[in-house]
């Protein structure tokens, strides 16, 4: 099965790859956790084999996910997620994306067709949520 | 399930895990359970025990009885921090004050909660009320967090990879009995998992906890009446209630939704060991325990008060008995105390957990176990590892001071280690590397240069991403060492001290070389929040503690090569060295702040270069210019559209290829030339397709030489002919850093045989940056049939023998190919010449 970080790196050249207005992958709040649950049919082997998804104690989560978000960042393929820390920015440009996509068996194009859905599924996801008053000292 | 059915159901799939814990188990409690047997049983009473964190905890009397006995005398010993004490004297903690401090955690938070309940229940009508906690819940959880964590062993986490499967060094036979346990310990886990259908699979220690708990041993003093006076949970209930609260599980056998308390996000376990090693560090982090106990709550969860976001947890509800589930969160007014617990949590990780002696001893430690059990042969048994002795014993039982009739070790590498903790003579620091510490490479723009950056972080991260490859590292760090000195020694520099470094160096062997990364649990938010309008939501607001503190903690992540101080100065330029012929890195000066060596001597250099270990260009970078190697990327191979249209990816593959091969990169000069080298070449192709050649015959090696040669002085390249670099009279230096061999194959086969690869006889250095990239260029009588199209001609492969960091790149041109209306003939020609 592949590492963390190979699942890391994958995830985010796709998201780059992908094409759509919002350029910053959700690391908070379960949203992409959702996102690849509904696109598991799309995902390549090497991202999807191993995830294990379940409805916990706060929603639908992805148990592996913040290990792979965590790699993301510590192998810097993803930005510290200032300054709201409920997302982050994908480092990649798109020579480098296309080189992980094709190093792990994908064309560029079919790569671009799966990045696109992400960014579009992610998209759907956060419209249906909505702004979260900032209540803390409440 | 039935009640009993996960004791049942685990016992079964895990024999050898149960056997184990079982009959680690009898002999802790043998005493007591004697006692119950025969009727002699003594009468337990409660006792109070102060605390430096809660005050006065009351222990009750079954608590007591258990209290006394090995199983949980034996965490007196096991020290809460492992070898922190060694920085932080105050720190020396044993891993039984902190259990007995989460049952006052448990019972001060289960005070808190009854207090929310009273105030909840006056506040709602009667079908919204929340049930107080029972006795039984209370005396349960209570038992849950006394043995919260007795599936500890030795050094705490620096165990971990001794439980695993398969040994991180090697050496083991995997199907002695020693891994049949080990292997069940995966099984046990996602039986917990499969079971407890809301939560993760739980953590190693948790499970050996769990399967201690099984036990029939405990199960025996659980239903006797001696012992726990009430019974409203049966012993195997009990057991559950215990196993699910051990887990923090929120549905399943024995979950309640305060089973939280013993584990979770907000736990009592956090609420001690925070506090706790703080106190005894002697560092003042605060954390505000008493707000954050006052806002924890029992949430009444259901679909119309759930954020509509949650869809799965509102479905959760609907589905419920009574279209709701109780869950144990907090309210939104106590999300600072929880952000500051979190942040604590941080600093504690940065300022204590993570401090680079700590680290030094507890990598020691964990390597003194995986040697000995490498050098013995066969992997430890259980018994061998949960051995009721403290920290200290266990070290001097390694360092071969003491003996035990259970654990036999005789590794003389492991008591090396083992004394040098005992003495306090850690491993120092002879390299540090961040990536932000990577040096630049020359003439890029930030942002390529940025990219080149993480580009090569990567790799480091990725490599040493588990244990043997991290022991690898060492051992190639020690065998350049060793070689260094041999070097530097023969050439008569500082020889007496270069023979103590060799001596030393060959004492100590690989073991002491400790190549170490911290790494960091991933966390999440997993706590629900209770808004004051009555909503239940995720509490992430504007911002994300847990992520900030991931990011806080990765800014200040170092990584470091550690060993023996007397040789830090030469593991330090060995380090160097491997870091760059393997990763293409150097580290910019900053990094030096982070070690305690002096800069390496420009006189060590001379005799490196001299006896062939390292070349001009590799001696610069590791000494005075601290350049990074490139990462080649597609655009720097300047492949031409016409190519990209018929393959798009083809850029992208050779440049992965090359990559590959050479691991770390080329220098930044170097790549340029590649890129020059490869225009001439591609248009070779490009001309060679166009033009007649294909089908024309190719008369030999020198004819494709001269057509080569002509093509890169036609476009300006510097090329220098004959050179004895490559060892072959036919081989062109171009720009002073690609060779060009070319080969010729009369004959129709299989191209990827045609030639064999190349060699580097008489250019080889042992680590080299000079000449990295060998091109061939072959040509090879065509086969019948269809001819590879343009980026069919090119392939990459290793260079001949074990060279790292070179790579050939082939382009095989066919010629002679049979026009088709002459093929049959043709090819007949051809296999008479070849027959001939």
């Amino acid at each position: 099965m592949a590492s963390r970080y190979e699942k890391a790196e994958l995830l985010a050249a796709l998201w780059r790859l992908g094409e759509g207005n919002d350029e910053r992958i959700p690391t908070s709040h379960g949203v992409l956790d959702r996102v690849l649950k509904t696109s598991l049919a799309d995902l390549p082997a090497t991202l999807k084999t191993g995830l294990t998804f379940r409805v916990t104690g706060v929603g639908l989560r992805c148990f592996e996910l913040p290990d792979i978000l965590l790699a993301a960042q510590e192998a810097e393929f993803t930005t510290e997620p200032n300054p709201t820390y409920l997302s982050s920015m994908v480092t990649f440009d798109l020579d480098s994306a296309r080189q992980i996509v094709v190093s792990h068996g994908l064309s560029t194009k079919e790569a671009q067709r799966i990045g696109t859905l992400l960014r579009e599924r992610t998209a759907a996801a956060r419209k249906r949520g909505h702004e979260v008053p900032d209540i803390s000292a409440a | 399930m039935r009640d009993g059915d996960l004791r049942r159901r685990l016992l079964h799939e895990a024999p050898s895990l149960a056997a184990e814990t079982s009959s680690l188990m009898s002999s802790w409690l043998c005493d007591l359970t004697d006692q119950l047997k025969n009727g002699g049983v003594q009468e337990f009473r409660p006792k109070q025990v102060n605390d430096p964190v809660w005050g006065t905890i009351e222990l009750l009397p079954w608590e007591v009885a258990l209290l006394d006995t090995p199983l949980l005398q034996r965490m007196r010993g096991i020290r809460q921090l492992g070898l922190a004490q060694l920085v932080f004297p105050g720190a020396s903690h044993g891993r039984l004050e902190h259990i007995i401090g989460v049952v006052g955690a448990v019972e001060e938070a289960m005070r808190a909660l009854g207090r929310q309940i009273e105030r909840w229940n006056r506040d709602h009508i009667a079908t919204q009320q929340i049930g107080q906690i029972e006795d039984s819940d209370r005396y349960a959880l209570r038992l849950a967090a006394l043995l919260h964590d007795i599936g500890h062993g030795p050094f705490s986490h620096a165990l971990e990879p001794v439980l695993s499967v398969e040994s991180p060094l090697g050496g083991q036979d995997e199907k002695s009995e020693g891994t049949n346990w080990r292997r069940d310990l995966a099984t046990a886990g996602n039986v917990l998992s499969e079971v407890y259908t809301l939560n993760a699979v739980p953590s190693v220690s948790e499970i050996i906890a769990v399967f201690f708990v099984m036990s029939d041993a405990l199960a025996s003093v659980f239903a006797s009446d001696k012992i726990i006076r009430d019974h409203r949970y049966s012993a195997e209930q009990l057991q559950e209630v215990i196993a699910a609260a051990i887990v923090g599980a929120l549905a399943g056998p024995g979950a309640t939704h305060l089973s939280a308390l013993v584990s979770s996000q907000v736990d009592a376990d956090k609420l001690d060991y925070l506090s706790r090693d703080a106190h005894h560090a002697g560092l003042e982090i605060g954390f505000d325990t008493n707000r954050l106990l006052a806002k924890l709550e029992i949430l009444r969860v259901r679909e119309d008060n759930l954020d509509e976001n949650l869809e799965d947890l509102r479905q959760r509800a609907a589905d419920s008995p009574d279209q709701m589930f109780l869950q144990l969160g907090i309210a939104a007014s106590g999300f600072g105390s929880f952000e500051q617990m979190l942040i604590g949590r941080t600093f504690l990780y940065d300022r204590l957990y993570h401090h680079h002696k700590v680290r030094a001893a507890e990598a020691m430690a964990q390597r003194l176990m995986l040697v000995a059990e490498r050098e013995r042969s066969y992997r430890f048994k259980m018994e061998e590892i949960f051995l009721s002795v403290d920290d200290d014993t266990m070290l001097r039982i390694f360092s071969g001071e003491v003996s035990h009739k259970v654990l036999s070790v005789s590794s003389g590498p492991a008591s090396s280690l083992a004394k040098g903790i005992l003495n306090r003579k850690l491993l120092h620091r002879a390299f540090a590397f961040r990536g932000r510490f990577i040096a630049s490479a020359p003439g890029l723009s930030d942002d390529a240069a940025d990219q080149n950056r993480r580009a090569l972080w990567s790799r480091i991260v990725k490599d040493l991403d588990g244990l043997p490859s991290r022991f690898e590292i060492g051992r190639e760090i020690h065998d350049t060492a060793i070689e260094c000195c041999k070097a530097i020694e023969a050439a008569g520099v500082d020889e007496p001290e270069m023979g103590r470094f060799r001596e030393r160096l060959e004492v100590i062997g690989p073991e002491q070389i400790i190549v170490d990364l911290p790494g960091k649990k991933a966390e999440a938010i997993r706590v629900l929040a209770r808004y004051p309008t009555g909503a239940i939501r995720v509490p992430e607001f504007s911002f994300n503690p847990v992520k900030w503190s991931d990011a806080y903690d990765l800014q200040k992540r170092t990584g470091y090569v550690f060993c023996p101080r007397d040789v830090a100065a030469i593991v330090g330029l060995a380090s160097k060295i491997v870091f760059l012929g393997r990763y293409g890195v150097t580290m910019a000066e900053e990094a030096d702040g982070y070690i305690k060596a002096n800069q390496t001597p420009q006189k060590w250099i001379a005799p490196l270069v001299s006896n062939k270990l390292l070349d001009d260009t590799m001696a610069e970078y590791v000494t005075r210019r601290r350049h990074s190697l490139v990462h080649v990327r597609p655009t720097d191979l300047r492949v031409p559209d016409s190519w990209l249209q018929e393959e798009p990816d083809f850029a992208v593959i050779l440049s992965n290829n090359i990559q590959k091969m050479l691991q770390g990169g080329l220098t930044g000069d170097h790549l340029k030339a590649l890129g020059r080298v490869l225009v001439v070449l591609f248009a070779f192709v490009d001309e060679w397709f166009a033009g007649p050649q294909v089908s024309r015959e190719l008369e030999d090696e020198n004819a494709l030489q001269e057509k080569l040669r002509a093509a890169f002085r036609y476009n300006s390249l510097k090329v220098e002919e004959g050179s004895v670099l490559g060892g072959g009279k036919l081989d062109l230096a171009v720009e002073g850093a690609v060779l060009v061999e070319n080969k010729f194959k009369d004959t129709a086969g299989d191209s990827q045989k045609a030639f064999a690869s190349a060699g580097m006889q008489g250019r080889r250095y042992a680590i080299g940056l000079g000449y990295q990239v060998v091109i061939v260029v072959g040509a090879q009588r065509a086969k019948a049939g269809a001819l590879p199209n343009k980026p069919g001609v090119v392939s990459v492969r290793p260079i001949a023998g074990d060279d790292r960091n070179r790579v050939e790149i082939r382009f095989l041109l066919p010629f002679g190919a049979p026009v088709p209306s002459h093929e049959k003939a043709d090819t007949a020609v051809t296999a008479a010449q070849s027959v001939g």
